[in-house]
């Protein structure tokens, strides 16, 4: 009897067993072809950046060596688009749990530098000495880079490294494994890290952005928890009520400017929806507020929505706001304002402002770029006239607005400009002319949806 | 492995002033904003609201600081940037709130005054998350730069 069933039960038990041994095996292959796989694109992606660095070295001694300025604005752009590549090339790779940040920073100030003179009208604004200096300390640091990446491939290459262990290793900060790649490519970054400051010319600080000691100034004195409860709460004008559960806590000192969250919430709230409100340590002044009760179905419109914005930024001193750009989401309408000054828009000195459409109450503030900025300008007096700007327009577009308008430039700068609102077929765009020169400073295009007035 | 940090990497992030323009709203597609809101939703879901902003805004921020990828499809596939793309929650359905928090991001706000980084203290085992400069702590994240 029992060596009857052992005899039927003996070729079904190993035919399973050979099935599940076979069946573990297609999964260990398989299993195998998807690391296989991911290691490739770890590959690929670092001999990438080898080759894109190594381009973007020898690019980097033609610009030293071609005399022609059509030559070194071409240089310069390929400079640029190695830079980027070189960039996208790190992004992809599993260095998250290390410190490479400096060289990706590198690469991208490079490639900001060679942009900004590419684009530049190098007949008229030639390379500087200065800039002739910076160039040739990038090729000098491009080459030791390289060389440092070009020691860690060969490694790969003839030790067959691989990056699924280096992303092991990472993770689990194991001292026993191999870390070449990562010793190297610590290497590369600490080299970087030496190199400071480079005077990328371009890279000025932003004008007419207080620094932290300008701001510490004009803010005013420092505040107690106590005294940012009571602004928060003042902000948002609600009376100091026993019922209301008030936290206070002082944030980090890794902040660039000192600041108190206050998160407050009402009899009956749950928990998620409390109204959070920063206010600076000096001063006092709400950097932001907002406020995630449930919003009903809108009652009001966007204007009237507007009109609620504008009235609560009048009553916190905030006059002279322009709305700038509408939108709408759940319930909520969301208003950016720019302040005014003689007419002119400036537009670092922005605010934001949201209002639960339901019942007009103001569930969100915005201010941060606002209290960095905003102060009496003394503006300077166009050189052009609008007309003489509208001249420098493209012919193709249809004005539907102008005005004076204060902005930052892409190279920090603030400069006054006439601003054109323009349409070109559906597209609308927000064209900023130098009021002085008539140059293009800057395009903006206008999302379809925002309503701009 | 993945659940050492929530989402960060490293960066010395040494922001002088000039490299952060006013936070100009980057003009993204409706698909990042759909990759954005899976992120958050990925990542901070049970946090409080304001720590879902926060998560949104610190992927804005590394748009535009230098040590990060260009794109938002590029922040949230860095290889172990964000916990949540490691372990495939960020194919969850988001919720409205994720999507809320990433249009009040997008409109400016910054619950973490520019931060770069999130760690959750309780499972982060990464020595060099705790180096970075912290700014403050919102729901179970520390943020820093």
């Amino acid at each position: 009897m029992y060596r009857r069933i052992a005899a039927v039960l003996f070729p079904v038990l190993l035919l399973a067993l050979v099935g599940a041994g076979y069946w573990g095996y297609q999964e260990h292959q398989e299993k195998n072809a998807i690391l296989i796989k991911t290691e490739n694109q770890y590959q690929r992606a670092f001999h990438e950046l080898n080759n894109h660095i190594d381009q973007l070295r020898s690019e980097l001694g033609k610009v030293l060596a071609v005399n022609s300025r059509r030559g070194v604005a071409q240089t310069l752009s390929n400079v640029w688009r190695l830079a980027y590549a070189a960039q996208e090339d790190v992004g992809q790779l599993p260095l998250t749990l290390m410190p490479f940040n400096k060289t990706e920073e590198f690469l991208s100030k490079i490639g900001n530098f060679a942009y900004q003179t590419a684009i530049r009208d190098l007949t008229k604004e030639p390379l500087t000495p200065q800039e002739q200096k910076t160039l040739e300390t990038l090729y000098k640091q491009a080459t030791e880079i390289q060389r440092e990446l070009n020691k860690v491939q060969t490694a790969i290459l003839e030790r067959q490294l691989r990056w699924m262990d280096v992303e092991l290793a990472l993770a689990s900060e194991d001292k026993q494994m191999d870390n070449t790649i990562i010793d190297g490519l610590r290497t590369v970054d600490d080299r970087v890290r030496q190199y400071g400051e480079l005077d990328f010319g371009v890279e000025a600080a932003y004008e007419g952005e207080f620094d932290k000691n300008e701001l510490d100034k004009r803010w005013g004195q420092p505040i107690t928890a106590e005294e940012a409860k009571k602004r928060a709460l003042a902000f948002l004008g609600v009376r100091p009520d026993a019922n209301l559960k008030v936290r206070v806590v002082e944030n980090k000192r890794g902040v660039e400017y000192r600041s108190y969250s206050v998160a407050i919430r009402r009899p009956g709230d749950k928990a998620d929806q409390d109204v959070n409100v920063d206010v600076t340590y000096r001063g006092g002044h709400v950097l932001w507020m907002l406020d995630n009760r449930p919003v009903d179905k809108p009652r009001l419109t966007l204007d009237q929505g507007l009109d609620k914005a504008t009235a609560f930024l009048k009553q916190r001193g905030l006059s002279n706001m322009e709305a700038m750009e509408v939108s709408q989401y759940d319930g909520v309408g969301v208003y950016k304002f720019v302040a005014t000054q003689n007419g002119v828009r400036l537009y670092p000195d922005a605010v934001a402002v949201q209002v639960a459409l339901d019942s007009g109450r103001i569930v969100g503030y915005s201010a941060e770029s606002y209290l960095r900025h905003h102060r009496p300008r003394t503006l300077p007096a166009p050189g052009l006239t609008e007309a003489q700007a509208r001249r420098h327009l493209n012919g193709h577009v249809r004005v539907e607005d102008a005005g004076l308008a204060l902005i930052k430039n892409d190279t920090g700068r603030e400069v006054l400009c006439y601003e054109f609102l323009v349409r070109n077929g559906q597209d609308r765009y927000r064209i900023f002319l130098n009021a002085q020169t008539g140059e293009e400073e800057k395009i903006e295009d206008i999302p379809a949806a925002a309503t701009p007035r | 492995m993945r659940a050492l940090l929530c989402g960060m990497v490293m960066a010395l992030a040494a922001l002088s002033m000039g490299d952060r323009p006013a936070k100009a709203v980057p003009n993204l597609s409706q698909n990042d904003i759909n990759l954005m809101a899976r992120a958050v939703y990925g990542e901070a879901r049970g946090e409080p609201y304001i720590g879902q902003v926060a998560v949104a805004a610190v992927i804005l921020n590394r748009l535009e600081s230098p040590s990060f990828p260009n794109t938002i499809s590029g922040i949230l596939f860095e290889p172990g940037a964000f916990t949540c793309v490691a372990d495939g929650q960020i194919w969850l359905t988001p919720n409205q709130t994720a999507y809320k928090a990433v249009r009040d991001a997008l409109n400016g706000w910054d619950p973490t005054g520019g931060a770069l980084y999130y760690f959750n203290p309780a499972t982060a085992t990464s020595k060099w998350i705790w180096s970075r400069p912290q700014l403050k702590r919102i729901g179970k994240h520390i943020f820093c730069k």
